[in-house]
């Protein structure tokens, strides 16, 4: 009896396991599909589902015809940038918050003070952050832009890392400190290994964040040579009709760099959250 | 959780190395730019603009070695927001812009571009402009249509209609259809005896999509915007009188069409699943009868866009180059934007890509009328075309109408009611403006 | 104690230099947006005059601006409880054993990481009435064809689908870390006093699962409330009003028309009513 009903559950279990799997993907598939379709195949009476031709010269447009990879590069090099910027700044105040003596109201408003800064929408920032980066001659530069996520991505990682700062026992470091270790050994042998998932956790989230940013991107930068791979995605829509193909392959690309480094570092992201204590 | 030493430091090195060329970037680029001949900007809409644009490039190269070129695409809205920002903070990052028509009275006032007239004289260069369409140049002044030129016009946009010839022959119907009320016909005619086919495929994506498709028939009953006096006249009589009719037009149209925007338009138009395009852009027709994408060869046939109680109005969507005051290579600029605009390189750009021209010799130009058999019918829709109201609050008053008439296409609102309601808010922000006068 | 003192001199050391930092990037912003929302300002025709809260009282009054507050909440709700349900049972499903987990695991993360530009496209593609996927699928099976974004009644529908399946990963994680962070043992001493699966899961999953599941529906709530790429890609704020978004409405005013004393004002109501959410959701929690 027992036998048959773990069968019957194993065979529930993997058809909603089918069925999950295929709402996920299917966009996804769609995606694919449509970015080696030719242009008379991408909308029709009735949608094709398997192209009859198959055809790459969307990526051929996209990656040799319009330099795709140095986007590709670009949006890297923000992202890199972005994440390590909060990491530093963010995990130092997240540090200095969980250690100081504060009183627990100060702590708790400049929590909530962090918070508030993700509700406002990202536009209220946009003409400010202008004149601010217009004045330090950072407009059009990779920098600006990763300065001008600190403002995703700083309350993101200060929330985060305090969380975890907070669930380390401060007596490792008192122990630390009592063999005669300095504040700064301290940090680099005990208490950055430990938060290490965490900090591997939010920099995946914020190196997501800043790879598929796009408003800011469009502003702030005005040349060729430093755009992002979300700004020349939201080129391809036009008064005169979407370029589905290219398009699509865009789009696939410049996920494959954020897909395999999730891939590499899956790991850390579940154990990390597992740190959180609210 | 144990960090592979080899693998931490590969990953050290490749961070700092990103970090590097981040913080370099912007200096490797001002050294590049240094070391090379002149480069001027150019932002424009992304789309055919671009493509068109490219095919002229090459012979730009051969002639103006010394001066580079760039450009830089965006989509509509964003291209907007990205010159405002640009001329009002005075960065310079752009030497050429791309203006829509609605846009220049805006820039004009807020003294963003430059006068060509007086540019042209200091660098002794003449442009004739003689050959351009009026319509299309008067857009292009400071103030509108009686001032002095401060940008060409590149894109003869104007709205077209589109219909099947072989389906209104085939039922008798007046080919081309001189009045609304003869479309109507046609389209209660057509969808009636064509199973599959539907009588019209409009615009109805609230903004400028439904605005744009609205307006030829609220001009075509004699409606008009806004009068002399600054005073609003969207509820008048005739323009509840077009309303009732755009919504009758678009009974006949495909379900969903409250959202469409080009894309739906051209797939109908294209699959030949819809008879009449009320309302089309040069852009969109350019492949009609490229059997590789199309399913009508030879069955679509162009048409200015009928009348009613008064002259047809089709409807002037023009693009023009313009040189911001803060560019830095005004003279290079001009030479490109003049260049870009003559009747050799917007032939060559029609024919290679279908750019709509603003040139009559171009129009006429037996090459070119081979290819793009409704050309002579686009110049004449291009000469008697309507520009929208010349207030530097279009986009407001767009937004509004678009909502309005958004509400009254899918029941939300009578069109009384829709009108009334858009006509008070128009109002107010004509009075905000100060273009109210009273009346 | 002056090694106290050095102590708190070095944590200050490390607080202060971010901190300016980051106080700069926002403080000031932050600040000009509420200021700002006591002007009328121009951006282009650089006019800017003082009118107190009139800008405040226009909007309120403004149908436009109500049905964006209306709607930005119907849509918070459904999408996040909707992500809260599936991101638990995606949890839930993956918090045991079976094969090719490990390869289905980043595949169900991938929504998240495609622009949500291009998610944007390819859905608005899906939903097309006439040449739509979604609806030949339905066609298929029987079943009549929707008008999922010219239908006022399920644009709104569709924005939810389409948020859903992008940020469900998201939920789904945090959740997933959590169930992995409750001990085995829990489960198995249940077992022993015969607690059932249901009663399993009330009594050791929901309560060690609580701190998860209040960051999560705490961050989705604060970040639905600001959607905009998607009905701005996909409906336009349409048909009529319906997918008119509070983020949407702001941008409209502040970039399309530079009015930026009324988008200010708008960005201060908005943060106002997600800020009296979020303090009565945190006090309860507290509680």
């Amino acid at each position: 009896m027992s036998v048959r009903r773990s069968l019957l559950e194993k065979a529930a279990f993997y058809a909603i396991l089918a069925v999950v799997m295929v709402m996920v993907l299917f966009p996804i598939y769609w995606m694919v599909v449509t970015s080696i379709k030719t242009e008379g195949e991408v909308i029709t009476k009735v949608p094709v589902w398997i192209p009859s031709v198959v055809t790459f010269q969307h990526y051929k447009q996209v990656i040799i015809d319009m330099d795709f990879l140095r986007y590709l590069l670009n949006t890297g090099i923000v992202s890199v940038l972005a994440v390590v910027l909060s990491l530093v700044a963010g995990s130092f105040t997240a540090y200095a918050l969980a250690r100081l003596p504060l009183p627990a109201k100060v702590c708790s408003s400049f929590l909530f003070f962090v918070l508030l800064i993700r509700m406002l929408p990202s536009g209220a920032f946009v003409i400010p952050l202008y004149l601010i980066l217009s004045r330090l001659n950072l407009i059009n530069t990779l920098l600006g832009l990763a300065i001008a996520y600190q403002v995703y991505t700083l309350p993101y990682t200060i929330w985060l890392m305090l969380g975890f700062f907070r669930a380390l026992p401060p007596e490792l470091e008192e122990a630390a400190m009592v063999d005669g270790a300095s504040r700064l050994t301290i940090l680099r042998k005990v208490v950055f290994p430990m938060v290490a998932p965490g900090l591997v956790s939010t920099a995946i989230l914020n190196f997501i964040m800043s790879w598929g940013e796009y408003l800011y991107a469009l502003i702030f930068l005005s040349s060729p040579e430093v755009l992002t791979v979300s700004v020349v995605i939201g080129g391809f829509i036009t008064e005169y009709g979407t370029l589905w193909g290219e398009l699509s392959a865009a789009a696939l690309i410049s996920s494959l760099p954020v897909l395999a480094f999730s891939f590499y570092v899956q790991k850390y992201i579940i154990r990390s959250y597992m740190m959180i204590s609210k | 959780m144990n960090f592979n030493h080899l693998s931490g430091r590969k990953l050290s090195a490749a961070l700092l190395l990103f970090i590097i060329a981040g913080i370099f970037a912007p200096i490797h680029q001002l050294a590049a730019l240094a070391k090379s001949p002149v480069t001027i900007t150019v932002a424009m809409a992304a789309g055919y603009h671009v493509d068109a644009l490219k095919a002229i490039l090459k012979y730009w190269e051969k002639e103006h070695p010394d001066i580079k070129v760039r450009i830089m695409a965006f989509g509509y809205h964003d291209l907007y927001e990205k010159i405002v920002i640009d001329m009002r903070e005075g960065r310079g990052s752009y030497d050429v812009i791309e203006i829509d028509d609605p846009w220049m009275p805006e820039f004009c006032a807020a003294g963003w571009l430059t006068d060509i007239d007086e540019l042209a004289k200091k660098a002794g260069i003449t442009i004739n402009y003689s050959d351009f369409v009026d319509t299309a140049l008067w857009v292009g002044r400071c103030p509108y249509k009686t001032g002095h030129q401060y940008a060409l016009p590149e894109c003869g946009n104007v709205e077209l209609m589109a219909y099947r010839k072989d389906l209104f022959k085939k039922y008798g119907l007046p080919c081309p259809p001189k009045t609304w009320s003869e479309v109507l016909k046609a389209a209660e005619v057509i969808s009636r005896n064509e199973p599959g086919i539907y009588g019209t495929v409009m615009r109805g994506l609230r903004g400028n999509p439904i605005v744009s498709n609205f307006l030829p028939v609220f001009w075509a009953f004699g409606a008009r915007i806004i009068d002399e006096k600054g005073v609003p006249r969207v509820n008048s009589a005739e323009a509840v009188e077009a309303l009732k009719m755009w919504l009758a037009l678009a009974k006949y149209s495909p379900p969903g069409m409250a959202t469409f925007s080009s894309d739906q338009v051209k797939a109908y138009l294209y699959e030949g699943t819809a008879a009449i395009a009320t309302e089309v852009w040069p852009g969109w027709i350019g492949k009609l009868d490229d059997p590789k994408v199309s399913k009508v060869v030879g069955k679509v046939d162009i048409c200015v866009p009928p009348g009613e109680k008064t002259h047809p109005s089709p409807m002037i969507g023009v693009w023009l180059f313009g040189i911001p005051h803060s560019s830095r290579h005004k003279i290079e600029a001009l030479k490109f934007i003049v260049f870009a605009t003559s009747a050799r390189m917007q032939k060559i750009k029609a024919l290679e890509t279908g750019y709509p021209p603003t040139r009559k010799s171009v129009y006429l130009d037996p090459e070119v009328v081979k290819k793009y058999r409704w050309y002579p019918v686009q110049l004449k829709a291009l000469m008697t075309s309507r520009p929208r109201p010349r207030v530097p609050v279009w986009a407001e008053i767009e937004s509004v109408l678009g909502l309005y008439l958004s509400k009254a296409l899918v029941g939300e609102m009578s069109p009384e009611e829709a009108l009334n309601a858009a006509n008070a808010e128009i109002l107010e922000i004509l009075k905000e403006a100060g273009i109210y006068k009273g009346g | 104690m002056s090694f106290r003192r050095r102590e708190k001199l070095i944590s200050y050391f490390f607080l202060l230099p971010s901190l300016a930092i980051f106080l700069l990037l926002t403080i000031y912003p932050m600040a000009e947006t509420v200021r700002l929302s006591f002007y009328r300002y121009y951006y282009i025709a650089r006019r800017v005059y003082f009118v107190g809260f009139k800008n405040y009282t226009w909007l309120m009054k403004n149908d436009l601006f109500i049905a964006a507050i209306v709607n930005t909440l119907k849509f918070d709700i459904m999408a996040t409880s909707l992500q809260f349900l599936l991101g638990l049972a995606l949890a839930l499903i993956f918090n045991t054993e079976f094969r090719l987990r490990k390869v289905f695991l980043p595949l169900v993360v991938l929504p998240m990481l495609i622009p949500p530009v291009a998610v944007c496209s390819i859905w608005k593609l899906m939903l097309d009435y006439r040449f739509g996927v979604i609806n030949d699928v339905l066609d298929s099976v029987g079943l009549p064809r929707l008008d999922w974004l010219g239908d006022p009644n399920l644009a709104m529908l569709s924005i939810v689908i389409v948020d859903t399946w992008q940020y469900t990963p998201f939920v789904f994680l945090v959740l997933l870390a959590g169930l992995q962070s409750i001990p085995r043992e829990l489960y198995e001493a249940a077992m022993v006093d015969g607690a059932g699966k249901v009663a399993r899961f009330k009594n050791v999953t929901l309560p060690l699962l609580r701190p998860f599941i209040m960051v999560v529906i705490l961050l989705r709530v604060i970040d639905t409330f600001k959607i905009f790429t998607k009905p701005a890609l996909i409906t336009g704020g349409g048909p009529g009003d319906a997918t008119e978004t509070l983020t949407l409405y702001f941008y409209k005013e502040a970039f399309k028309f530079f009015k930026l004393g009324i988008g200010s004002a708008a960005a201060v109501i908005m943060t106002i009513i997600v800020g009296v959410m979020s303090i009565i959701y945190l006090l309860k929690v507290r509680m």
